[in-house]
């Protein structure tokens, strides 16, 4: 499977290998079942952190796309990235554009406030 | 035009193989037969020169037909090996040199060896294998096959020509710039052939520990091996492709010495007589089952295949990390 990450990217690298996966599974190139390689091994082949990785495992867990075991690794149990997945990328575009716009974070979270009423 | 360069390339380390592997075939055949005319009066005019499996002598042969047959065994096969070594890709053609001379020194140690200790017999059938030959032959074969693997080093690697580009329709993935790519994947059997592996090993260990107790550790490692050596790693990035499994490398492509990579398949029985590290002509490959498998066209005209599942993703992925480094 197919790891891509960013250096220059805002987005926190944790984040891409998580976004790798689910663009996979939304592609059809993972499908349920199927088991992520050891953290480890990827995080050799991206020469980025151990524990990058495992966040971004546990982040694809927390979403519901994949099981975390013991012993069994990453297996994904889920192909359609959930809400809240869609829901992250949306909150990483707001903050981009907040940011570009000027507008400090307070600002943001009112106007988020005035949407939900 | 380009594929005679290639061949010569790629046969360049055969000259110092066939100094070395031959020299040490002729070199057995000389000592063995100067110890034997050293000893020639006690040699019995028969000799025995098989045993069957219950210890029994079973075949004999006159002493001199004895040294003329063991000398054209050993060149024979040396020969034999030579004509394999010079189509093989250069770290194939490596470990044959070690594996080569490893058998001729088994051989020959056994053969020289158990004639010499008949020496002053008066009836071929009353002779023994001696333990001190086998502990012999054993030593011999581990001192040969290294000091042979050590004396053919491989030749430096043939790298892509500056400005040899991948042609305009090998498959890449679409990346940013700057983007880092990595593929991991894995090179196994699929899960039902590993199934039925360990349920062969697992049967076959029990078998024996009932048999005969100690000797069950030998299918159990067998066993254990082959499901580790089958079960290996496929990493591709930037330092290139590496295929190991439990920390034993198989295989390291660095990308400099690829030409371009495609989604192939192979059958291993008819394209490589087997599963595992296959040496072929012009070939090799980590083989784990029938089907799919990445093909990497490298420059000195060796096509190395890997096993895996989604072979034309890894394919692409290889392609574009060349595309994004042109030596020009």
């Amino acid at each position: 499977m197919l790891f891509r990450i960013d250096a220059l990217s805002r987005q926190p690298i944790f984040e891409q290998v998580a976004a790798s996966v689910r663009r996979q599974l939304s592609e059809g190139e993972l499908a349920v079942g199927d088991r992520l390689p050891p953290a480890k091994e990827v995080a050799g082949a991206l020469q980025v952190n151990l524990h990058t990785i495992l966040r971004a495992y546990q982040l694809l867990r927390d979403e519901g796309l994949v099981d975390l075991r013991r012993g069994r690794g990453a297996v994904v149990v889920g192909t359609n990235p959930t809400a809240l997945a869609g829901l992250r990328d949306a909150v990483h575009a707001l903050v981009s554009a907040a940011a570009a716009a000027g507008m400090p974070q307070a600002e943001v979270i009112r106007l988020i406030k005035e949407e939900s009423t | 035009m380009t594929t005679t360069s290639t061949d010569r390339r790629s046969r360049k380390g055969m000259g110092r193989w066939a100094l070395t592997v031959g020299g040490f075939a002729v070199a057995s055949v000389a000592i063995g037969t100067v110890l034997l005319a050293s000893r020639w009066s006690q040699i019995p005019a028969i000799v025995a020169t098989h045993w069957g499996p219950g210890g029994g002598v079973d075949a004999t042969m006159s002493r001199s037909s004895f040294v003329l047959t063991t000398a054209l065994l050993l060149l024979g096969l040396t020969a034999f090996f030579g004509l394999i070594a010079r189509n093989l890709p250069s770290d194939g053609r490596r470990l044959l040199a070690a594996t080569a001379s490893g058998t001729t020194a088994l051989i020959a140690v056994l053969t020289y060896g158990t004639v010499l200790t008949q020496a002053g017999l008066s009836d071929p059938y009353k002779a023994v294998i001696s333990a001190r030959v086998i502990v012999a032959a054993v030593v011999l074969v581990v001192v040969t096959a290294t000091a042979l693997w050590r004396l053919n080093p491989l030749p430096p690697p043939a790298v892509r020509a500056p400005g040899a580009n991948l042609s305009t329709d090998a498959r890449t993935t679409d990346t940013a710039l700057g983007e880092r790519l990595a593929w991991v994947g894995r090179a196994a059997p699929a899960g039902w052939a590993m199934g039925i592996l360990g349920i062969i090993f697992a049967a076959a260990t029990a078998a024996s520990w009932v048999a005969g107790g100690w000797t069950a550790v030998i299918p159990l490692a067998a066993g254990a091996l082959t499901v580790v050596m089958l079960s290996a790693r496929v990493v591709i990035n930037d330092n290139g492709i590496r295929v190991a499994s439990a920390g034993i490398p198989w295989l390291r492509v660095p990308l400099d010495e690829v030409r371009g990579a495609s989604g192939s398949s192979i059958n291993p029985f008819v394209d490589f007589g087997g599963f595992g590290m296959r040496y072929g002509r012009s070939k090799r490959g980590f083989v784990t089952r029938k089907g799919e498998a990445l093909l990497l066209e490298q420059a000195d005209g060796t096509k190395t295949y890997v096993s895996i599942n989604h072979a034309d993703q890894a394919a692409a992925v290889v392609n574009t990390l060349l595309r994004r480094r042109p030596r020009d």
